[in-house]
């Protein structure tokens, strides 16, 4: 129920700042402080959110290893390539054959 | 409308298997995308409901990640100020990434006229549509996949596909560099302090860092 509360809180928040602005700033500019806040913010959140998740589902330095290795090809080729399917494809393959050495290895 | 929606399907996926990797009750999981509608928000939201991290932090970070939907609702404020209250609500309620591209577009082309503002709902309801269908197959898929093939590790390849080729000055370079070290040391934070952490570190660098170098 408290998760719930939780869910139901967040959709608020994402809605008031919808539609906030909409109803709002209808005839004003946004502050700049805010144009760079929010181009700043995508990025240091959308890295905040994949390096936790890749830190939080490692259980430990063994599965991590693989898991920041795969992570670290996948950024050379996202900057190389720029599509998301060969970054993705790129990072699974990666993580699949170092693990599947690793288990090899044991 | 269709790469948009060929875009946003596999990201919806991944959502949808984040939920079924979480352990927390599909429902739960999938009312993310009733309520939050907003694909890294909804993950962020799932990760530390599972994890347990209190309701503040939740918000907060919510409320970092969805930053750019005050400049989105900024922007949409003058084509939309001569439509209902309740026509704004449900369009600003649709208001995402993709559905905001496909506003500006139809917007340009056709001003802010009644066939200007169908040509935004009817792309945005598309898309929400697509998102819903699309978590709803990654639940399924991430539940019968096996633990060993490691799927919930396309959430951070995705992201890192997305924030990689946007990260083009070196002042967001920076910021990415000071969100992702943050992020590893504060992984042990409590409260599931870690992300917040890391996205107020990386602001704060990408705002003192803007003062002394151009990008």
């Amino acid at each position: 129920m408290s998760a719930l509360i939780v869910v139901l809180a967040c959709g608020a928040v994402c809605l008031l700042m919808r539609l906030g602005p909409v109803e709002l700033l209808a005839r004003t500019q946004p502050p700049p402080w805010l144009d760079r806040v929010a181009m700043l913010s995508a990025p240091a959140a959308l890295t905040a959110v994949a390096v936790t998740g890749l830190v939080a589902a490692a259980g430990g330095l063994a599965d991590l290893l693989p898991r920041a290795a795969a992570l670290g090809i996948a950024v050379v080729v996202a900057h190389r390539t720029r599509s998301t399917a060969a970054t993705i494809g790129t990072g699974m393959l990666t993580l699949w054959l170092i693990t599947a050495a690793q288990s090899m290895l044991r | 409308m269709a790469p948009l929606l060929l875009g946003i399907a596999p990201y919806g996926m991944v959502v949808g298997m984040t939920i079924a990797s979480s352990g927390l009750p599909t429902v739960l999981g999938l009312s993310t995308g009733w309520f939050v509608y907003s694909g890294a928000a909804q993950i962020a939201v799932i990760q530390s409901v599972a994890a347990g991290a209190a309701p503040v932090i939740v918000v907060i970070t919510v409320l970092a990640l969805n930053a750019r939907l005050l400049l989105y609702g900024s922007a949409m404020a003058r084509p939309w100020r001569r439509t209902g209250r309740g026509w704004r609500a449900l369009a600003a309620y649709l208001l995402v990434d993709p559905s905001y591209a496909v506003g500006l577009d139809g917007y340009e082309k056709r001003g802010p006229t009644p066939v200007g503002h169908a040509h935004y709902l009817g792309g945005a309801v598309v898309l929400w549509l697509t998102w819903q269908l699309a978590t709803l197959v990654g639940v399924t898929v991430g539940s019968v996949v096996p633990r060993a093939l490691a799927v919930e590790f396309v959430v951070p390849l995705y992201l890192v596909a997305v924030v990689v080729p946007k990260a083009t000055t070196r002042r967001l370079r920076m910021v990415v560099a000071v969100a992702a070290g943050t992020s590893v040391a504060g992984a042990a934070l409590p409260l599931h302090l870690g992300p917040t952490a890391a996205i107020a570190a990386g602001l704060l660098v990408g705002l003192r860092g803007g003062r002394r170098c151009q990008p």
